[in-house]
């Protein structure tokens, strides 16, 4: 039996829609700087850290994971159970953090910076932009979880939870574009 | 007028549209003096005449500003403004300021005005835009703090609404950017870098807040749609503004000097910028057709509905045929330019202040809307000003082509004063739309002063 | 709850096999545009699932779904492009 609006407030899908505009755009972006760099964007990408990236997809996808067991059991009435897990993907979230600023840290005391050149300005950029949401995203999710823990949200009500849910999922989506494109492919 | 104090709202509105009157009639000379340098020399130079042109336009829409937040925040505060008293000072402090500011520029020498006005105990003159005496800028910043206070008051302690907010909102951040017009830094690039923080920062940013919360307001009024589906669409419209328009200052660091990668996150956000002028005109043609009421005010509507259009149009449209760094790298400060500035002020903040005080005049004078003979000829002046402005644009879009064209992009580019002889016919035809459009704000002005006609009312426009 | 539960742990398990090949890709040096093509054929699988099973939206009717959708597709064939020009 399918629903027919979009899961949570509308308002947050137009915000979603919003960023994959910005995002998509910088990933073209990226790849045709890259048409006109092909030698530069092949060797650079060499000099990123890609386990780093590869274990950090893994991170988001299994936080966003979690984030749709939390919405699974709110919807069965289970509020303790849907912050547990919110809780838990906030602290996946938070590893990604650490992660992306030991990368920052790495490559900041090697001394690249915006400056360096094209690739690293699109590498830096991306992911710096892409980051900035993910706290953006650890926030709103941190204040969903309170909520759900203080007993806001019910199987009838939690607009609240998908509402963040679908945000995450966002940043979520586009980093799984991101990875590949940014230190994979070549 | 539900509320005694909205009354103050008049006087602004009234300078407004005088200053609005200077501006173009200076807007006239300045282009005559396009086509015939010697016009008016010496006694009124271009660079004074431009001068006064521009800060004409800001000062006036500053006035219709105020005017606007005065009328709409007792209402939708559910409260009497916390002074009426101080509205009326800052008023007459802020004329006076401004007149004697525009008669500085006229009768004194640029140099020995920041002279008169100690401008070298604190210099801020100097910059397009920002040519005011320090004490001037002193004196608006006075003004505004008064302002805010006045406003800020009567909506914090009142009915607080999305509609008031966002324009609190809009003004304070106003007040704050224009902060940016006293660091006057030695570094030429960071000169530059911060002056578009008062520039930049106002129309692509806190005055987008302003305006979309005046739309959001008139709709609500006019249209009767409930307030929470209008107050929805204001609160996407301004973050998309946000999101687009900060870091899209940088379509403005492209060559000053600053990092090359300036030219890729200003080109990929300012791209977005023309997003929330669109999304204000989906919003305004929506509301509009979702009406539960036909308001008496028809030139109300008419504005609203070509403020979004317009201001889509020129800062959208025209924003974007120039803002991608390839384009800009040629068409930088060319009539282009000229051309989107102008449409882009007229359509989005011209207008606004315009549709604002179609709509709230008639009941600052104790109508609901004007007589029926008033209302056809300010939707008169609204055809005139709009389509001849379109084509003054045209003009100055095909004169800009044509600069860049010859001046920049051919295989043997022209010099500048070869290449503005070539272009003189489309300046010319600028100058004769120019004059159409001050017919129409005369018309305008003459529509505050006629009245008759019959009204017709096909269904009841009872409140809904 | 199970059910739901299941289905979104093999979607999980499938989005983590697909990262760790395009990781193994990475890893092992593979390029040229057969391989970029499998790698953003990966992107669509991986990100239609998350629009379908995390999003949820496999479970709605609106027509705004098709945005995001639409926006993946654009997205890798525009990429997918740009490196087949670059070639």
């Amino acid at each position: 039996m399918k629903k027919q609006d979009l899961p949570g407030d509308f308002a947050i899908w137009i915000f979603i829609f919003a960023e994959l505009l910005v995002f998509g755009i910088f990933f073209l972006a990226y790849a045709f700087a890259r048409a006109a760099n092909v030698e530069l964007f092949n060797e650079y990408q060499q000099h990123l850290d890609r386990e780093s990236g590869a274990i950090n997809t893994v991170v988001l996808i299994t936080s966003s994971f979690f984030v749709v067991l939390a919405v699974n059991a709110i919807r069965h009435n289970a509020a303790q159970l849907c912050a547990r897990w919110i809780g838990l993907a906030v602290l996946l979230g938070g590893v990604f953090v650490y992660l992306k600023l030991l990368e920052f840290g790495s490559k900041y005391a090697d001394g690249i910076t915006l400056s360096t050149n094209t690739f690293y300005m699109f590498y830096l950029s991306l992911t710096f932009f892409h980051f900035m949401h993910v706290l953006m995203g650890m926030v709103i999710l941190t204040v969903v979880a309170v909520k759900a823990w203080q007993g806001a949200y019910s199987a009838e009500t939690h607009t609240g939870v998908e509402t963040g849910a679908s945000y995450w999922h966002m940043v979520d989506l586009v980093w799984i574009v991101l990875f590949p494109l940014v230190y994979v492919m070549h | 007028m539900k509320y005694q104090s909205q009354a103050v709202a008049k006087p602004y509105f009234i300078a407004a549209i005088g200053l609005f009157v200077g501006q173009i009639l200076f807007g006239l000379i300045l282009g005559m003096q396009y086509v015939w340098g010697d016009f008016m020399f010496p006694e009124i130079p271009f660079n004074v005449a431009r001068m006064v042109h521009t800060n004409l336009l800001i000062v006036w829409l500053l006035f219709g500003f105020m005017g606007a937040a005065y009328y709409l925040v007792p209402e939708e505060a559910e409260r009497e403004l916390q002074s009426p008293f101080l509205a009326w000072a800052l008023f007459w402090i802020f004329l006076i300021a401004g007149a004697l500011t525009v008669l500085g520029y006229l009768l004194v020498p640029y140099a020995q005005l920041a002279d008169i006005t100690m401008n070298d105990l604190l210099p801020t003159m100097g910059r397009e835009f920002l040519e005011q005496p320090t004490i001037t800028k002193v004196g608006i910043v006075i003004v505004a703090l008064g302002f805010l206070y006045n406003i800020g008051v009567t909506i914090l302690a009142g009915r607080k609404t999305v509609v008031s907010l966002v324009l609190l909102t809009g003004l304070v951040g106003l007040a704050v950017f224009f902060l940016f017009a006293f660091y006057n830094p030695t570094n030429v690039v960071d000169d530059k870098y911060y002056w578009w923080w008062v520039v930049h920062l106002w129309v692509e940013g806190v005055w987008e807040l302003i305006m979309g919360a005046i739309l959001a307001y008139v709709l609500i009024k006019v249209t009767g749609v409930d307030r929470e589906v209008i107050e929805k669409w204001l609160y996407v419209i301004i973050a998309m503004t946000l999101i687009t328009g900060i870091i899209g200052t940088g379509h403005h660091y492209y060559w000053i000097g600053t990092p090359d990668y300036w030219q890729w996150w200003g080109s990929i956000f300012s791209a977005m910028e023309p997003i929330p002028f669109f999304m204000m005109t989906v919003f305004a043609f929506n509301m509009v057709n979702r009406r539960r009421r036909e308001h008496p005010n028809k030139a109300t509507v008419l504005w609203a509905l070509g403020t979004a259009v317009m201001a889509f149009l020129g800062a959208g449209v025209w924003g974007f045929l120039h803002t991608l760094a390839p384009i800009n790298y040629y068409t930088h400060g060319s009539q282009v330019t000229a051309a989107h500035g102008h449409m882009a002020f007229y359509g989005a903040y011209v207008m606004i202040v315009l549709t604002i005080i179609s709509y709230a005049m008639p009941i600052l004078r104790g109508q609901e809307a004007s007589d029926p003979r008033s209302q056809v000829l300010e939707m008169w002046s609204f055809w005139l000003m709009t389509v001849s402005m379109v084509f003054i644009t045209l003009f100055l879009t095909g004169a800009g082509v044509l600069q860049v064209w010859l001046q920049r992009y051919t295989e043997d580019p022209q010099p500048f004063m070869v290449v503005q002889e070539k272009i003189e016919m489309f300046y010319w035809l600028r100058e004769l739309a120019g004059a159409v459009f001050l017919i129409g704000l005369i018309v305008y002005v003459i529509s505050f002063f006629v009245k008759g006609g019959e009204r017709v009312t096909i269904g009841s426009s009872d409140t809904a | 709850m199970l059910t739901a539960n299941r289905k979104a742990l093999y979607v999980w398990l499938a989005l983590v096999l697909l990262t760790l090949v395009t990781y193994a890709v990475g890893k092992l040096g593979y390029a040229g545009m057969s391989v970029v093509a499998m790698l953003l054929l990966s992107v669509s699988i991986k990100g239609q699932l998350v629009i379908d099973y995390f999003m949820g939206l496999a479970q709605v009717q609106s027509r705004w779904k098709w945005v995001v959708t639409v926006w993946l597709l654009s997205v890798v064939l525009l990429i997918g492009l740009a490196y087949w020009t670059s070639v």
